[in-house]
């Protein structure tokens, strides 16, 4: 009983003495054994501006003060508290100089009544994925088909940006429309400032809206920058002035071309028809250098030798034939010898014409012909120049041909080759037998020993200063019967005409 | 049953990846790398929101050392040490058990994303070797020895750190926590592969 009494005293002498130490210790006793009170942490992170929030869930006791302390996963270290967020009243901390970009927090926060801890609290937080970044800024600018895009980095991540390049290496682009499903297009930033972009192949007359936001991003804290909305300019404007402008350039530009081509026509500039000009002055089959020719269709031409019957000229009409017209001449003891084949060189451009005495003056002898410089035409005439039998002869004339540089093929069927005109004599029909006299005294020394020889007849006898031959296809040896490049009938009539005697290579007419 | 169907599935996963990765190209290393390892990372984050309050017990600082990123190394020792981290990392997530509460799919996604870096980088770096070893045939230089000791520290180092991991997780018996701990781990190091791969701009 006096034990109970005693007790009973000690009781309420604590009470009456100090009644608050021994609330506070029923209450600090109680408060151990309850659960501490949860409450809500937020973080609050924008551009790595970190900011701790925290409220109750409870209002039963309100804490006095707060207390935030953390820790970093990664390293067995002790809860550390935050110096500016050590017992203060408010429910928030700023927390962007503690923590660092990579590593995992574990923050704490105790609400203290007086000393007795009330609420206590815990998060884990990753900055790097965990904050909010601001969108990139965005200006665009409509055109016909296309949109002008801007992307420029915020003010407000210029401090980051330089620590954290990474992360705004690349800025994901949304287009949508109306009509259309939204694109996405990367654009790659690589530390510039503001990057130009043109989204094109859009379609016109229509409302195309344009956002962006950062590619590495947590996708729960991906935020979008504020829509840019632009309509495009119908096609129409811009497409009214184009063809406006289409006829006056067609009025401005090409008619005065036009004018232009048809003034140079008419005085004769360009589309010139080609007049005829007469045989003598046409150069161009002969140009001097490897030759390739037209196609002669000539199959062969030789100088017939014929001694059946022996005919003198006076005169130097031209014995025409059908196909063929041979001119022989024997005059001053030379004999010309003319082969046009009219149908064939009508043709062909390569014809008999360097060889037309009949045209030509003998006081000029070199005047109609072409003489194509080539340094074989001597040997190639001096051959020809030989007298000796006739088959031999013509023989070693192809022979030569065929050796000679001189003629050039470009196929096998066709040759050509040329005439030093320097043993050419050439003597005019119609000229009196006194210019022949001296025709024959502009002779070569290799002929003056035939000019002297004269025929039975009385006629003079010319040397065979210039034969032509010309054969195709084949490099055969013609016959005497072949010699001539006239088909038979021809032949017969060219015999008939004019026979020429060959003996010793002179022609007796 | 389940698991072989699930067996299945990743290997042929590695086998599209591997098909697909031997046709790329080395200049867009970066472009290609650039988001794989934030992606993963971002997987990692996925996986649990919160690190639990009860594992904070069982941290362990596994010393990552920095030293493995010297701020001046060649493109080709970012190469090496990106294929090394890539290849040890893909070895935790595939050779232990990680606990039930994480989602198979997310693990599988690290792990091939982590595959195609590795095989892309292996070609690249073959490629390199032998631009190099032509290079070396005209200059024998000693330059190209210094560089290889470097590299052998570096993969110690490295070694050393996955080691590490692997037998911490081995002591606690691939636990929750554990395992809890070594994601954010993880988290660290694709986030140092995301630097890493930055450099190679």
């Amino acid at each position: 009983m006096a034990m109970l009494l005693n007790q009973c005293t000690i009781f309420i002498g604590l009470l009456f003495f100090s009644p608050w130490e021994s609330i506070r210790f029923t209450l600090s006793h109680t408060s151990l054994e309850m659960p501490l009170q949860p409450c809500i942490l937020t973080m609050t992170s924008r551009n790595f501006q970190h900011i701790l929030s925290w409220e109750l869930n409870s209002s039963a006791t309100i804490p006095t003060h707060y207390t935030v302390s953390y820790t970093v996963i990664s390293a067995d270290e002790e809860w550390k508290a935050v110096e500016n967020c050590t017992h203060i009243t408010k429910s928030s901390c700023n927390m962007t100089d503690i923590y660092e970009i990579n590593e995992t927090y574990y923050t704490n926060v105790t609400g203290f009544n007086g000393k007795e801890k009330l609420v206590e609290c815990m998060d884990s937080f990753f900055p790097i994925t965990d904050t909010i970044l601001d969108p990139p800024e965005v200006s665009i600018l409509g055109f016909k088909d296309a949109i002008n895009v801007t992307v420029h980095h915020p003010a407000s991540l210029s401090k980051i940006r330089n620590e954290e390049k990474e992360l705004f290496s690349s800025v994901v682009i949304k287009v949508q429309s109306s009509n259309t499903l939204s694109k996405d297009l990367t654009v790659e930033m690589d530390d510039r400032e503001n990057v130009t972009t043109i989204i094109d192949s859009l379609i016109p007359n229509s409302n195309y809206c344009v956002s962006a936001h950062w590619d590495l991003q947590f996708s729960k804290n991906v935020t979008q920058s504020p829509l840019q909305c632009v309509m495009l300019s119908p096609s129409q404007e811009s497409g009214s002035e184009k063809i406006t402008v289409i006829p006056f350039a067609v009025c401005f530009i090409i008619f005065p071309i036009i004018i232009f081509v048809i003034l140079l026509k008419k005085t004769g500039y360009i589309c010139r028809k080609k007049t005829y000009s007469p045989k003598a002055l046409d150069f161009s089959t002969v140009i001097p250098g490897p030759l390739q020719l037209p196609y002669v269709k000539i199959t062969r031409a030789d100088i017939i030798y014929k001694t059946k019957k022996k005919k003198i000229f006076n005169d130097s009409d031209e014995k025409t034939n059908s196909d063929c017209e041979l001119t022989q001449r024997i005059e001053n003891n030379y004999t010309m010898n003319g082969f046009t084949c009219r149908s064939q060189s009508q043709d062909s451009k390569y014809s008999w014409k360097e060889y037309n005495p009949t045209d030509s003056d003998p006081d000029e002898p070199e005047s109609p012909e072409v003489d194509p410089p080539l340094a074989d035409t001597d040997n190639a005439t001096s051959y020809q120049l030989k007298t000796g039998p006739d088959e031999s002869r013509v023989r070693r004339i192809w022979s030569h041909l065929s050796e000679a540089s001189t003629f050039s093929s470009s196929s096998e069927d066709r040759f050509n080759f040329n005439v030093n005109l320097s043993t050419v004599f050439v003597g005019d029909s119609g000229d009196n037998k006194s210019s022949e006299e001296d025709a024959a005294q502009i002779l070569l020394p290799v002929q003056e020993d035939k000019i002297s020889l004269m025929d039975s007849d009385g006629t003079e006898l010319k040397p065979i200063t210039h034969s032509i031959c010309v054969k195709t296809p084949l490099f055969h040896v013609p016959s005497k019967e072949d010699l001539c490049s006239e088909n038979a009938s021809s032949d017969e009539s060219v015999t008939s005409e004019s026979d020429v005697d060959l003996g010793d290579g002179y022609i007796r007419r | 049953m389940p698991n072989i169907q699930k067996c299945l599935k990743f290997s042929y996963f590695l086998f599209l990846l591997f098909t697909s990765a031997s046709s790329l190209d080395c200049n867009l290393l970066y472009s290609y790398l650039r988001n794989v390892n934030w992606k993963a990372m971002i997987l990692l984050s996925k996986m649990n929101k919160e690190f639990p309050r009860q594992c904070l017990s069982i941290r362990m600082d596994f010393e990552f050392s920095q030293e493995l990123l010297p701020p001046e190394q060649s493109l080709k020792d970012i190469k090496i040490v990106i294929y090394e981290m890539s290849q040890h990392i893909f070895n935790i997530f595939s050779q232990n058990y990680p606990p039930h509460t994480w989602e198979v799919e997310n693990i599988q996604k690290i792990q091939i994303g982590l595959h195609q870096q590795t095989e892309y980088l292996k070609k690249c770096l073959e490629e390199d070797e032998k631009e190099k070893e032509e290079l070396e045939k005209e200059v024998e230089d000693e330059i190209s020895y210094s560089g290889l000791a470097i590299l052998q520290v570096n993969n110690l180092e490295l070694q050393r750190y996955f080691k590490t991991i692997g037998s911490y997780l081995k002591e606690k018996k691939y636990s929750h926590c554990a395992w809890e701990v070594i994601r954010l781990e993880m988290r660290r190091c694709f986030y140092i592969l995301q630097k890493l791969i930055s450099q190679l701009k």
